[in-house]
């Protein structure tokens, strides 16, 4: 999604295209044989972010308390400085909040679910972070007509125990920014994705433990590779799973070098959750490689959804991208109403399945052996037709002003949200003390 | 293209077994080309029966029944031509068959199938595969029984 001067209109629907719509042409009989080595993590930077320790602790703050000192708490951002902490206690706050020249400031609720930002279907964001290395922890954002915690452009990010659900287009979302971490958070009800990291190389960024369900996308990467790491989450009943995928609409395409690793993606097929730009053509896919290269997708259990497991398909949007180079390992792959392993045609060579526990495969023998087909137009077709569904208006979907609300009894708090702040992530030369 | 494939066993037997009762290919004989051509139809046709009906894993045995009957189908044929056409036939039935299995293979896989069909997209896959489907029925047409438009003009009295 690409933020536009002027109108700030950040919808991408107008701007997607199908998924590999030369897929039908460009599917020649081929001979290929799965081989050893290769593919995944080939790229100008490596897919996975290595553990960076834990973010070191700010000694030098004050703390800026919502509502007892600050009726709002935008109020307690405008006179906030770098490092403090604006710490908001239990309420239901009705505002859109900004933090464009405050970095290395930490928001943080006082109880995850009591701590709600409240759009009431008229505000745009619940949090809009245009400074380095802000950090928003242990609050709840509903009802925004855009987004619930949203950075972009910045050096430095994190979002931990937040909890995004029935917002218009995304619920945790970074844009152009590098240095970020996703963590234990929950977003749902959303028309776009659940979680979001776009535009980046390398991001530098880490998506870890959030759980992601009734959104069109759990995960959505546009673009976005290098030093990237979404593992041990849970991503379900949204219209598509985890889909990094490349587009022209925003910078450097195709996408390149996420690390996908140990995530449960389950039953990814709800035709109820809200839709709106691409949901529906990665409709039923679990884990949807969509014109990206160089990903390593390693030890997912991934089940139970309507088309494909595991696929690498073609994107079409200015370019073509084919999929290539990735590699998908050890992963555990059940319950497909087509495929548990597919790779659609066109395809760029490179693609690897390895050591995969799955059932079935388009084509056949994907995970090992002789095939006469390197890839398969019939995979590509499936993602082109749901496409052209959503394109006619005629896809199925839901509200995402009615869609469930989270199950707030499930969703972990902060533990301790009275400590000190720390810095957004640990990196050389960072913030931290 | 040779008219007429079709020998006679060169030992001249008359008397029908069983065996010639079930499997009629023993009644005649095709030369090597018309053979050969039987079976690259029964491959491509056991292929394309396994591609379009993958999706329900049962790629190999359709595979394994379709180009053995297509080869059945296409051996009992009395003539290369007919064998030709026949294949032909086969193949685009198939084709005219892979949408409608395109769309079960989603409406077994989902709560709600009518959600998910009946839309223009799905239109728009029929007219594909039927498209495609058109070009070996005339092709196999046209070797069964000649040119097709003077019949066309003939049955319509032009």
């Amino acid at each position: 999604m690409v933020p536009q001067a002027g109108n700030e209109t950040y919808s991408r629907r107008d701007v997607l295209r199908s998924v590999g719509a030369g897929g039908i042409v460009g599917g020649g009989l081929q001979f290929a044989y799965d081989g050893e080595g290769g593919a995944g993590s080939g790229g100008e930077f490596p897919a996975g972010q290595p553990d960076r320790g834990e973010p070191r602790r700010y000694e030098d703050f004050a703390t800026h308390r919502v509502p007892r000192e600050y009726g709002t708490i935008q109020a307690a951002v405008d006179a906030a400085s770098p490092r403090d902490l604006v710490l908001v206690g239990p309420g239901v706050y009705r505002e859109a909040v900004t933090v464009t020249d405050t970095p290395r400031l930490t928001i943080r609720g006082t109880s995850r679910n009591d701590v709600v930002l409240d759009g009431e279907f008229q505000r745009e964001d619940a949090v809009f972070v245009t400074a380095d290395d802000v950090v928003l922890e242990n609050m709840t954002a509903r009802h925004y007509t855009r987004n619930a915690f949203f950075w972009t452009a910045v050096e430095g990010y994190r979002g931990s125990y937040l909890t995004a659900h029935n917002n218009r287009l995304y619920g945790v979302y970074a844009f152009d920014s590098v240095h970020g971490r996703f963590e234990n958070s929950y977003a749902s009800g959303h028309t776009d994705s659940g979680f979001y990291v776009g535009q980046c190389e390398p991001c530098h960024a880490l998506v870890e433990n959030v759980r992601a369900e009734y959104n069109a996308v759990g995960y959505s990467g546009t673009n976005a590779g290098g030093y990237l790491t979404v593992r041990d989450s849970v991503w379900r009943h949204n219209m598509g799973g985890i889909v990094p995928n490349s587009l022209d609409t925003e910078a450097n395409p195709p996408q390149d070098s996420v690390r996908v690793e140990g995530n449960l993606v389950e039953a990814n097929h709800d035709a109820d959750a809200p839709d709106s730009a691409f949901g529906y053509a990665a409709f039923g896919t679990g884990i949807n490689v969509a014109g990206g290269r160089n990903n390593v997708v390693v030890d997912n259990t991934v089940r139970d959804h309507a088309n494909f497991g595991i696929v690498a398909v073609p994107m079409i949007d200015a370019n073509l991208y084919e999929p290539s180079n990735n590699r998908f390992e050890g992963n555990d792959v059940s319950g497909s109403g087509r495929a548990d392993l597919a790779l659609g045609e066109p395809q760029a060579g490179g693609n690897e399945f390895v050591d995969n526990d799955a059932g079935s495969a388009r084509p056949a023998r994907l995970n090992g052996g002789f095939s006469l087909l390197a890839g398969d137009p019939w995979v590509t077709l499936v993602l082109i037709e749901q496409f052209l569904q959503l394109e006619m208006g005629a896809s199925p979907r839901g509200n995402w002003q009615t869609a469930p609300e989270p199950p707030f009894d499930e969703l972990e708090p902060m533990p301790d949200p009275e400590r000190p702040p720390r810095e957004a992530v640990r990196r050389n030369g960072g913030g931290g003390s | 293209m040779a008219e007429e494939s079709t020998d006679h066993d060169a030992a001249g037997r008359g008397d029908e077994s069983v065996l010639d009762g079930v499997l009629p290919l023993f009644d005649h004989t095709h030369d090597t080309l018309t053979t050969a051509v039987v079976v690259a139809f029964a491959a491509a046709v056991g292929l394309l029966a396994g591609w379009i009906t993958a999706d329900f894993g049962v790629r190999t045995p359709v595979f394994v029944v379709a180009a053995v009957g297509t080869g059945y189908l296409l051996y009992t044929q009395s003539t290369r031509r007919a064998v030709l056409a026949a294949g032909l036939y086969s193949l685009a039935t198939l084709l005219a068959v892979a949408p409608f299995l395109y769309e079960l293979g989603l409406i077994v896989a989902v709560d709600s199938p009518l959600r998910h069909v009946l839309s223009l997209a799905d239109l728009v896959i029929f007219l594909v595969f039927w498209v495609v489907a058109v070009v070996p029925a005339l092709v196999g047409n046209r070797v069964a029984n000649g040119p097709l438009l003077p019949r066309v003009w003939a049955r319509i009295g032009i």
